[in-house]
């Protein structure tokens, strides 16, 4: 038996395990829930050997063990599967299931023939439509899952991991995954399922445990609880979940400003249709990869629609692209600032000033004075706090680099702003202070769709919430208080749809 | 908070400033040049390395904005050599055909530049590669369109912008830099091209989702870079006085290395032109003062490229700055 004793991982000032417990026994599937920052994931790096404990002990079979990387929790047979893959695009199937393993040896090398025989038989085994001499880099995301949980099972542990591993999974590879892996159980192998998935912990597991703010609330039989007391252990609020429509209130409205019917994206939006009217802050909540990103980057035009029309102002996109879109009024601030906002090497004016730019001719003279002194009264509106509007945007905060995003796109005075996760890693301050701006701007008739990780930040600033689960809208709330909280979190968990089921 | 503030502009800014510690390095240069040889600050010593520098700094121009915006052109080179040689083919020693010659420049850097952007952009090619694919078919043209053997002369407009001199220490062409300088340090402020092209090589991703075409940007600059690269062919022409074969094939690795001692970073999104400037000053400077040593070949390649990597390691020190 594998246990873990009051664990507890601290990360700077979040603490991500508190006193946690967790047991895993031979020949049992054990379900790990808990909603997002419960510390799932971290107690699977913690066993995993990935990220070290602060305090608590692990033991195996009543003596402690000591985990200080991944080969260390490989040798004691805890094989770890991951959400984000550990795999080696530029390699091929064969050499990333053997990567870490030599597999069988002949005369002292790798007995190669054998081993193409085995992949190949894993395969087969797992249903993955590829040849052993396949690179990793050409296989879908659904293919790159099973693979991953193959190369835990080549380590043959003694303990296994998944963490998340059927979110790319469709229903039929679901199926064949968890026939594996019952066999593997009843051949002695012990398995910590996580997943977010209602039905699937189900369907496979016979033990749960649930890890509430890095502490473990419960652990017992799948069959002693029910939906409703899953998601009051994970949410701490005893409600049940109901489906709200309030059509009236919608049909009060005026045109909408942005029609969204039938849109799909790829696999990770299917068919999403919603209405958002001038003045509006739409929610739009979700756990990480359920399409909301895909969904706000193809209404932008920096992702290809698959299907779908986007009606906006009256009238019908045809062609998309984050200029033309600047250009009729719809701007997009994404929360990876980093990544996807900030020019960290260029002045905060030129941060401030770059999407006006781009919407001119491009040899076009900038009149520095005026657009200065334009954002300079945008810095002092939003209150940014900065050095000289000439430093680089990397003296800023990140809250306040967020905010430079936001002066950049007031001043194209837009009439709808999609938002990606705006207060990712921003402070408590500068969040509300963002959510201030919206406030102000929605109330001068701009519309916004706020999507955010955290349902308490959608709470507060939202007027309406839609909730998005594995790329469908799959409830939508009107009256928007904090008593409804608990049903968000659950409807982000698709509970909703496994009761309609 | 104030006090900090000005603590950490003030007392590193100068130290972290390239473009003082590189007037410092000159002078430093000047200093040891003059204890090799007394004569190595005299009027038409100066002239020389300014007009030299000169000359390479209007080379550095396209490259300085092709690296600002996060790629790379080695195909300068084979444009200035093509330039060379096809304006001396076409002048034949005549002002009046001046235009034509200007004309076949232009339309010639503008191909190969379109032909560079649109490989890196859309065959996804590293800008290295692709660069240097085209640079050699540009250097097989050149030699095709004149046999092998250049023929044709430079028409005297020409050969009067390449060897007057202005003043003791002020050519023609270190005038023209001048101008041209002056002309890029307004435009890279006041004009929208530039502040796209900073945010292209800053930061890709967000410049796409503010708006930017980057594209655009991207084949505009290397259109630029390999007109400017033509143009300072028949420049160097009219210094040089005759054409010969891949006359600027030298100019590849200088262009990139004055750019980057200029203080521009190979990540794109920094770098400005009077650093470029500064650049080639030095990289000149530094091959006088090792002919005026007067040592074989072999060693004096090895101490410039030592003086460069130490020049590389201490002077393009980024400053800390906050993540």
């Amino acid at each position: 038996m594998l246990a873990a004793k009051s664990i507890s991982k601290q990360y700077g000032q979040t603490k991500a395990l508190d006193q946690a417990e967790l047991s895993m026994k031979p020949g049992e599937i054990h379900a790990l829930l808990g909603s997002n920052g419960s510390g799932k994931s971290t107690i699977a790096k913690v066993l995993g050997g990935l990220v070290g404990k602060n305090e608590g002990e692990i033991t195996i079979d009543g003596k402690e063990i000591q985990l200080r990387s991944a080969k260390d929790s490989l040798a004691q047979g805890i094989a770890l599967a991951y959400q984000d893959y550990s795999l080696v695009d530029q390699l091929t199937v064969e050499e990333n299931l053997f990567l870490n393993s030599s597999g069988t040896l002949k005369m002292g090398f790798i007995d190669y023939k054998k081993r193409f025989d085995q992949t190949f038989q894993i395969l087969k085994q797992f249903h993955i439509s590829a040849q052993p001499d396949t690179y990793v880099g050409s296989l879908n995301e659904s293919d790159k899952s099973l693979l991953e949980v193959a190369k835990a099972l080549v380590y043959k542990p003694r303990y296994l991991i998944l963490d998340e591993v059927t979110a790319c999974l469709h229903r039929d590879q679901v199926l064949v995954l968890f026939d594996i892996l019952r066999k593997e159980k009843k051949e002695g192998l012990s398995i910590l399922f996580i997943s977010h998935r209602f039905d699937e912990v189900y369907e496979l597991c016979e033990t749960v445990t649930i890890f509430r703010n890095g502490k473990t609330v419960i652990t017992t039989d799948l069959t002693k609880v029910t939906n409703d007391d899953i998601v009051y252990y994970m949410t701490g609020q005893k409600e049940t979940i109901k489906k709200q429509h309030n059509e009236k209130q919608a049909a009060e409205k005026k045109e909408p400003l942005l029609s969204i019917q039938h849109l799909g994206v790829g696999t990770q939006v299917n068919d999403v249709s919603l209405n958002l009217y001038p003045g509006e802050i739409l929610g739009v909540c979700g756990l990480q990869g359920q399409g909301q990103s895909e969904f706000l980057r193809a209404v932008y035009g920096s992702r290809k629609i698959s299907r779908g029309n986007i009606i906006y102002k009256g009238k019908r996109l045809t062609k998309f692209s984050p200029e033309r879109s600047l250009k009729s009024g719809m701007a997009f601030i994404s929360g990876d600032r980093n990544s996807e906002g900030i020019f960290a090497d260029r002045s905060i004016f030129e941060n401030i000033n770059i999407s006006r730019s781009a919407l001119r001719f491009i040899f076009h003279g900038i009149r520095l004075n005026k657009s200065m002194s334009e954002a300079n009264q945008l810095i002092k509106k939003l209150d940014v706090v900065i050095g000289e509007i000439g430093d680089p945007a990397s003296s800023l905060s990140g809250g306040n680099q967020q905010k430079l995003i936001f002066a950049r796109d007031l001043l194209l005075n837009p009439s709808v702003v999609l938002l990606d996760d705006p207060a990712k890693g921003v402070d408590v301050k500068a969040r509300s202070e963002i959510q201030g701006i919206l406030r102000g701007l929605s109330d001068k008739g701009m519309a916004c769709i706020y999507y955010s990780s955290d349902y308490k930040e959608l709470t507060a600033v939202s007027d309406r919430i839609v909730v998005f689960y594995e790329g469908d809208i799959i409830a939508e709330f009107n009256d928007i208080s904090e008593e409804i909280e608990s049903d968000l979190a659950a409807a982000m968990l698709g509970a909703t749809r496994t009761e309609a089921e | 908070m104030k006090f900090k503030a000005m603590d950490k502009k003030t007392i590193p800014g100068v130290f972290h400033n390239n473009t003082f510690i590189g007037l410092v390095l000159i002078a430093v240069m000047f200093l040891f040049g003059l204890t090799v040889n007394h004569n190595f600050l005299s009027p038409k010593s100066l002239e020389n390395i300014f007009t030299n520098a000169s000359l390479l700094a209007f080379a550095s121009l396209g490259q300085t904005l092709v690296i600002i915006s996060g790629g790379v052109d080695m195909s300068i080179a084979s444009c200035i050599s093509f330039g060379a040689v096809a304006s001396a083919l076409i002048m034949k020693g005549s002002n009046a055909n001046i235009p034509q010659a200007l004309l076949v420049l232009v339309i010639t850097g503008l191909l190969v530049g379109v032909v560079n952007a649109l490989g890196i952009i859309y065959a996804n090619i590293a800008p290295l590669v692709m660069t240097l694919a085209v640079s050699n078919v540009l250097n097989v043209i050149q030699l095709i369109i004149c046999n092998g053997s250049p023929t044709g002369s430079l028409a005297p407009a020409v050969g009067f912008l390449g060897k007057y001199k202005l003043v003791s220490v002020l050519s023609m062409i270190t005038f023209l830099l001048i101008i041209a300088a002056i002309f890029v340090y307004f435009g890279l402020k006041h004009n929208n091209y530039a502040k796209q092209l900073f945010a292209v090589g800053n930061n890709r991703n967000a410049a796409l989702l503010a708006g930017i075409n980057v594209n655009k940007v991207i084949v505009i600059t290397y259109i630029i870079s390999a007109i400017l690269g033509c143009l300072t062919g028949m420049l160097l022409l009219g210094y040089v006085n005759f054409p010969y074969i891949n006359m600027g094939a030298s100019y590849g690795m200088l262009t990139v290395a004055a750019v980057v001692i200029g203080g521009a970073s190979f990540a794109g999104g920094k770098g400005n032109f009077l650093g470029t400037i500064i650049g080639s000053l030095v990289l000149v400077n530094l091959s006088n003062i090792l002919v005026a040593i007067q040592l074989n070949d072999a060693v004096k390649n090895v101490i410039n490229g030592l003086v460069l990597l130490m020049i590389l390691v201490f002077y393009t020190r980024e400053k800390a700055i906050r993540q």
